[in-house]
């Protein structure tokens, strides 16, 4: 079977029908359809985010640590190698967060085809749309949509105004997400740099695509992105991300809004001194196997990552304890 | 797609941290840097190619000009030909003229063509000399599809946004405008006298309006939205619906519904009438003879896989139903047995209405090929090529 056939029989035409039956069931509402759709996909993708956001977390908790290798260690392949014990002391896996991608990505390149033929602007696609439905009378009774939701005309591309609110939210997004980090991350020049640039670039590619796309397609984004921010927000915190600071700086000056100081985090708990960190700094600060080792040994003396902190340092220290139990076996 | 900057965000504000002015070989992070800029790179190529919007084809059906063929050879442009010799006469305009498809079938009259096309221009052409010639053409501002009905001097010209412009054939200037909602107006009109019945894609109702005022003179609202277009025979208005069910509106009686037979799929092609029993075809592959007093089903044809948007057709004593795919089936037309079936697939889909003279059919793809299908030889078909670089 072609690979084009399985993506339209195992995803394409599926989405067409679930679309098509939730526009009829939200009073014949394609926007509110796809509103719904946003809901429950990012409600069966819980599970997988949540797991994002630990690991998220979890790498946040872990960058004193991480700090602490970058000056112990210079030699790259030592460090590669401490900070990949690191990340699997602490249970952390850096790809982890791309499962949701993986599964989110198709997803939206399929309604993406989806809103273009159920929405198509051209009166061919209500004659293509035909044999793509299922033989419900509920699902073909429901042709032909309302493509208007709010005024919008969701087939439509060129939306402005959806454009503006989806790179603004995803600015937003990028913004916790860098602030967070950024706050327990030393960073040098270049990576704030690159840091910096993401942060402005994203927004704009994502919002000339959204303007480029269905406007159907931008409210999905949109409507996606405000539910990653509220559970961001939510499960790992904005980070030292303030209101305020979305104020230019010469009005926040003429208004005599501050800052709070670089690296106050905000929505958790400040972090404690790492004992594996303290080890470290308490070694003589260069690259030996003996520091290695004793930090190894400070670990397992104490039966737990000294080094976690925050709300999920109970379960990836019982996880932490498991792999060394099979380290010793 | 909130995840991207969120992987784009986690790798480097984390994994970059190896990355300082002392490492001269930087974690996998800056490698993944690397693959992270290419895939948005690659991602905002996607969407802009993915932007692309489709546009449309058109399906104007083929008509009959003088014993030649005026068929939609291109995007915006109509070719007269020969249908014996293949020798194409003229095309007009000569230039392609990109997004001014047409779905309006022309209307041929005397010696004055005219054109509606999406983009909302309405054109009339005098052919009476050769070479056509432009005599006015006015534009509408909104995209025209079903085609538009002349009455006398004046030619009513559905839109789908609603309106019903009314163009003075002599001048080209609208009269006036009949705006009946925002409704979608696809199905091409029937007029009888001076009433003029519409039905929409949107609400779903079917209105008869008295011309030249506009003024309302009944509306029908039945179940389902309407793309077809209307058959009028008689005091019996023919509405094909989506609701997958062809209904039967009383004219005279403010359009009270004398029966809907309920199909399998969508009628989407027009019905045809013929000794008391009503041809109608679905999207769904099914073709019905029902009784045009009753509204019981005559009988009916299912042909698999098949979707039929064109209007079926009586030619030599048969039923041709078109399917979109390009096969054609001639039915018997009291019994509905297959007679003969041909297979006269070419590039793209047949939505246009077939056009038969004498024991031919002509049919338009929306890759604007036109097809001539032989049913005194058994549907034996072959293209006829309209534009000499074709």
């Amino acid at each position: 079977m072609p690979i084009g056939a399985i993506w339209q029989t195992v995803l394409e035409t599926p989405l067409i029908n679930i679309m098509v039956a939730l526009s009829a069931l939200a009073f014949g509402s394609y926007g509110l359809a796809i509103l719904i759709f946003t809901v429950i996909s990012r409600a069966l993708m819980f599970p997988l985010t949540l797991r994002m956001l630990h690991s998220m977390r979890a790498l946040q908790d872990i960058q004193p640590q991480m700090a602490e290798i970058q000056k112990k260690y210079s030699d790259p392949k030592r460090r590669n190698q401490e900070v990949m014990k690191l990340y699997k002391e602490a249970g952390v896996n850096p790809l982890g967060c791309i499962g949701p991608q993986l599964i989110q990505f198709p997803i939206f390149i399929a309604l993406y085809q989806v809103i273009r033929i159920t929405l198509g602007d051209n009166p061919e696609s209500i004659l293509n749309l035909s044999g793509r439905l299922y033989d419900v009378e509920f699902i073909q009774n429901a042709v032909p949509l309302s493509p208007t939701f709010l005024g919008i005309d969701m087939g439509a591309s060129g939306n402005i105004l959806l454009a503006v609110l989806t790179g603004a939210a995803m600015w937003l997004q990028q913004r916790i997400s860098m602030g967070r980090t950024a706050a327990a991350a030393t960073q040098n020049a270049q990576q704030a740099q690159m840091n910096q640039m993401m942060l402005w670039m994203m927004p704009v590619v994502f919002a000339w695509i959204v303007f480029a796309s269905p406007a159907g397609v931008g409210l999905y984004w949109f409507a996606s992105t405000a539910i990653g921010i509220i559970l961001q927000w939510i499960f790992v915190g904005p980070g030292d991300f303030t209101w305020s600071s979305v104020v230019p700086a010469p009005l926040r000056a003429s208004l005599g809004i501050t800052l709070p100081e670089p690296g106050t985090r905000r929505g958790s708990r400040p972090p404690r001194p790492a004992k594996a960190q303290t080890d470290a700094a308490n070694g003589s600060g260069t690259e030996s196997e003996s520091s290695d080792d004793e930090s190894n040994r400070s670990e397992r003396s104490d039966g737990r990552r000294g080094n976690r902190q925050g709300s999920g340092g109970t379960r990836s220290s019982s996880r932490s304890g498991r792999r060394r139990r099979r380290h010793r076996g | 797609m909130r995840l991207l900057p969120s992987m784009f965000h986690v790798k480097h504000s984390t994994l970059a941290t190896t990355s300082d002015a002392r490492s001269p070989r930087p974690m996998f992070h800056v490698k993944h840097r690397g693959v992270l800029v290419s895939a948005l790179a690659v991602f905002a190529l996607l969407g802009s190619a993915c932007a692309t919007i489709q546009s449309p084809e058109g399906w104007a059906a083929p008509v009959e000009l003088d014993g030649e063929v005026l068929a939609q050879s291109n995007k915006g442009q109509v070719t007269l030909v020969d249908p014996a010799t293949g020798q194409v006469a003229w095309t007009y305009p000569e230039d392609d003229s990109g997004d001014r498809t047409f779905y309006a079938t022309p209307i041929v009259d005397g010696s004055s063509v005219y054109l509606a096309d999406y983009s909302g221009r309405v054109t009339r052409l005098n052919v009476g000399s050769g070479d056509p010639t432009q005599a006015w053409a006015t534009e509408l501002d909104a995209p025209v599809v079903a085609t538009p009905v002349l009455d006398g001097g004046r030619l009513y010209v559905p839109t789908s946004e609603g309106r019903i412009a009314i163009i003075d054939v002599a001048e080209g200037s609208v009269v006036e405008t009949i705006q009946t909602s925002d409704r979608r107006i696809w199905g091409a009109p029937a007029l009888q006298g001076s009433t003029i019945y519409l039905g929409d894609l949107d609400n779903g109702a079917t209105v008869a309006l008295s011309t030249p005022s506009g003024d309302l003179v009944w509306e029908q609202s039945i179940s389902g939205p309407t793309a077809a277009d209307l058959a009028l025979d008689g005091d019996l208005l023919l509405v094909g619906a989506f609701d997958q069910h062809l209904h039967a509106l009383e004219v005279a009686n403010n359009g009270n519904e004398r029966w809907a037979f309920e199909g399998d799929g969508w009628f989407l092609a027009r019905p045809i009438v013929q000794s008391g029993v009503v041809y109608a075809a679905t999207m769904n592959g099914f073709v019905y003879a029902i009784d045009r007093a009753s509204g019981s089903e005559v009988w009916s044809f299912e042909a698999e896989d098949a979707e039929f948007r064109a209007a079926p057709v009586l030619v030599g004593g048969n039923l041709v139903a078109v399917a979109r795919d390009g096969r054609v089936f001639a039915l018997n037309l009291s019994s509905g047995a297959v007679a003969w079936e041909q297979d006269a697939t070419t590039d793209g889909n047949v939505n246009a209405n077939p056009l038969v003279i004498d024991n031919e059919i002509y049919l338009v793809t929306s890759q604007h090929d036109l097809v001539r299908v032989d049913a005194s030889r058994g549907g034996a078909f072959q293209n006829v090529p309209l534009a000499a670089d074709r």
